[in-house]
């Protein structure tokens, strides 16, 4: 019941078109209490219909995050390709041979705007890098979500019908393309290197950063994202905080996450969306 | 168009006359059968060759690629047979083994090459489902399970009957040799021609199944025999198996950065991402077993990316010096620490992220070791095994449980183990973590007269064999 609660929470709070990509706990847990309601032994004819249901509806879930995964993590391909190739031009760090054919064909493109960026530009671009990065981070979330869904859904399962689903079963998602998220975890790391590049070259002109309370300016823009990655950091803390079956298959709770950090994360997302 | 269709009915027949050649061909040795069609199929003249230099290579998978150790017999055979393959440009494997290549070779641009080589065999896939006339969402259950050795005998009950002789097919035929020799088999059947036939009859989310998993390797099988068999009824092939949706869903294609490099040059080279279409794109990046499907809906997405952040540029091009003036010196450090802010809430969330997954996946690697351990466990305890040797496996999974815990998470995990001890589950047919628990605190009392206190056990354990 509680991951139930925790996974509509995080969903709410999810950006808008992944709201309905995400494991479809209550149905699956609606099955599970079918399968078992319908007696030990005439489980064959009421019972298995709501088996194979269940199962067939597993198999649909299980394709769904393929292909949303999939198609997401194609889109940060490009992005992720895009703006690096456009950091190069920006920050100087050294390209590759094939980069620097890239940029070479690219200045002959956009030769209009090959001139020092405003600040503004400097803005949007940074902007945007921080927002690929979350949203690569929530792909990751999505990905860990759905996973302990179904490990959870299969514990149940297996705990009402006495099969053995669960360790086969788990052990194909864990071949499955919407949890091989090296690839994501790789272009997130990247894109951090990234990060840290475009911020130390222009730290000079930014001035001194009066550190001032940042509440204003996070752009309705921003809101989407920043409020999914703390809802996310929130909700593992609880799914992992504590838990009335422990078992072999239990992880353990989540170091406390530093105060300061999340309290200031919160009071933003708690003061809602004021500059929309 | 039916000019086409016609031309297409006529490949469709001769196709599927090669199949049946093929399938008899297929009791001969792998590599002989391997030599007799890459020398008999139909080398498409490829007039791009010597003028473009080639960008990337897709044509080899390393087979030297290490398949993490908890992958399915059946993959590693794939893999093996792969090696055997003469053009080793298209192969059948499921995503573990790909997935993990990123990590696993960086550095290696020819292991980066594999991600092309997706076969199209669920576009044969398609065109067999169609002769099914289950409904393709029994079928897939089907597939999906019957590849799983424990869980499959308890599933033919519930499916329907008409997949019974179907389920009852694949299974015998499932050896993971014969698996393997059938994929290579189909991957040598794909060329252009079938692309082709497929791309005029499929629907946009057909255009996707590129992948082969184990599911469609176990569901091949049974799709041979019936193409044997009924080899006339692939005309249905012709009329677009939209009921196929569900079961072809599970194939996907994955781009990868090195496949979405080769993917930039290639556009590149045709004069930019306007200039450039879908066909020339797929002729130049010469990529097995990518459809033009593939690349018009990814060359839809490049371009979109790439107006989005030129656009950006646009729109702020247009304040003035001024305003600009004025905004930037406030807003611009209010941005940055905003966005710093936001980076270091993702960057720990990401962090937390990979050390749960990395949790998770020892959490299965044991929750296996100790089902192992509980089956043998079982089997001896019914032959009334000695106690010390008894004792000796039992302590064995625990005491590496310990191990782990202590080195991820100091003493966290037990209290977990207490917790988890002191609910009585019964033994059996329970999830393995439970059941072997119980079994060890059974162990425990029975040797020592030791409580059920699981504390106690994980105290003892160690105690234990550092005495033995």
């Amino acid at each position: 019941m509680k991951f139930g609660k925790r996974l509509k929470k995080q969903v709410e709070e999810s950006l808008p078109e992944w709201r309905d990509k995400f494991l479809a706990y209550k149905r699956l847990k609606r099955l599970v209490r079918l399968v078992s309601a319908s007696g030990s032994s005439p489980r064959r004819h009421r019972g298995s219909a709501a088996e194979a249901a269940f199962l067939r509806l597993l198999d649909a879930e299980v394709d769904r995050f393929n292909a949303f995964f999939l198609e997401r993590e194609e889109d940060f391909v490009i992005r992720h390709r895009a703006r690096s190739t456009f950091s190069f031009c920006l920050h100087s760090d050294p390209p590759s041979i094939r980069e620097l054919k890239e940029m070479a064909k690219k200045v002959a493109e956009d030769a209009l705007r090959r001139r020092p960026l405003s600040a503004a530009e400097t803005r949007s671009v940074r902007k945007e890098i921080v927002d690929l990065h979350g949203e690569m981070v929530l792909l990751l979330n999505y990905s860990a979500i759905n996973y302990t869904g179904l490990a959870k859904i299969l514990k149940k399962y297996d705990k009402r019908t006495g099969r053995l689903l669960r360790l086969p079963f788990i052990e194909k998602v864990l071949g499955q393309p919407f949890f091989a998220t090296e690839l994501i975890s790789r272009l997130v790391r990247e894109c951090e290197a990234t990060m840290e590049a475009v911020f130390e070259a222009s730290r000079g002109h930014a001035g001194a950063s009066a550190g001032t309370a940042p509440v204003a300016a996070v752009a309705a823009a921003d809101q989407g994202i920043f409020r999914n990655t703390v809802a996310a950091l929130v909700t593992m803390g609880e799914l992992r905080s504590g838990s009335s079956t422990y078992g072999h298959f239990s992880l353990p709770p989540m170091a406390p996450p530093e105060s300061d950090l999340l309290r200031c994360g919160c009071v933003q997302v708690a003061a809602g969306p004021v500059s929309i | 168009m039916k000019g086409t269709k016609s031309d297409l009915w006529e490949r469709n027949k001769a196709c599927s006359l090669f199949l049946e050649r093929r399938f008899n061909l297929m009791q001969s040795q792998k590599s002989r059968v391997l030599g007799a069609m890459s020398s008999s199929l139909p080398i498409l003249p490829n007039p791009l060759k010597g003028s473009f230099p080639r960008p990337c290579n897709p044509q080899h998978i390393p087979m030297s690629r290490q398949l993490p150790d908890d992958s399915m017999p059946l993959r590693n055979d794939i893999h093996q047979s792969a090696s055997l393959h003469p053009r080793a440009g298209v192969i059948g494997a499921p995503y573990s083994g790909y997935s993990a290549s990123p990590l696993d070779s960086v550095s290696n641009h020819d292991s980066q090459s594999m991600v092309a080589p997706y076969i199209s065999q669920s576009s044969s896939f398609e065109a067999f489902q169609s002769l099914s006339d289950n409904t393709p969402g029994t079928h897939t259950e089907a597939a999906w399970f019957t590849s799983s050795m424990d869980v499959s005998p308890l599933y033919t009950d519930n499916i329907a009957a008409p997949d019974d002789n179907r389920i009852q097919s694949i299974r015998p035929a499932m050896t993971s040799d014969g698996t393997a020799k059938q994929n290579d088999w189909w991957a040598d059947i794909m060329n252009d021609d079938w692309k082709d036939i497929l791309d005029a009859t499929a629907t946009d989310s057909h255009s996707k199944a590129m992948i082969q998993t184990s599911n469609s390797a176990t569901s091949l099988p049974a799709v041979n025999q019936s193409a044997s068999s009924h080899s006339m009824e692939i005309c249905p092939v012709a009329s677009p198996p939209n009921s196929s949706n569900a079961s072809v869903a599970k194939q996907r294609m994955r781009w990868t950065p090195e496949l979405h490099e080769c993917f930039v040059d290639a556009v590149n080279q045709l004069g930019g991402s306007e200039k450039a279409t879908p066909k020339g794109v797929l002729k130049l990046m010469k990529v097995d077993g990518l459809t033009i499907y593939h690349v018009k809906s990814h060359l839809q997405k490049y371009r979109s990316a790439r107006y989005k952040p030129d656009l950006s540029e646009g729109t702020s091009e247009k304040r003035t010096a001024a305003e600009e003036l004025v905004l930037d010196l406030k807003t611009s450090m209010d941005l940055t620490e905003a966005l710093r802010l936001q980076m270091e809430v993702q960057k720990r969330l990401h962090e937390q992220l990979e050390i749960q997954r990395k949790l998770q996946l020892r959490i299965e690697e044991q929750g296996k070791y100790l089902q192992m351990m509980f089956e043998k466990q079982s089997q001896s305890s019914t032959e009334k095994v000695q106690d010390p040797s008894s004792r000796d496996t039992a302590a064995k999974p625990s005491s590496i449980l310990n191990q782990s815990a202590n080195k991820d998470s100091g003493a966290t995990m037990d209290p977990n183990r207490t917790g988890d001890s002191a609910k009585t589950a019964e033994l059996g047919e329970r999830s393995s973590g439970l059941g072997v628990k119980q079994k060890l605190v059974e162990i425990e009392s029975d040797t020592e007269g030791a409580t059920d206190d699981g504390s106690k056990i994980s105290q003892e354990k160690p105690r234990k064999l550092q005495d033995s």
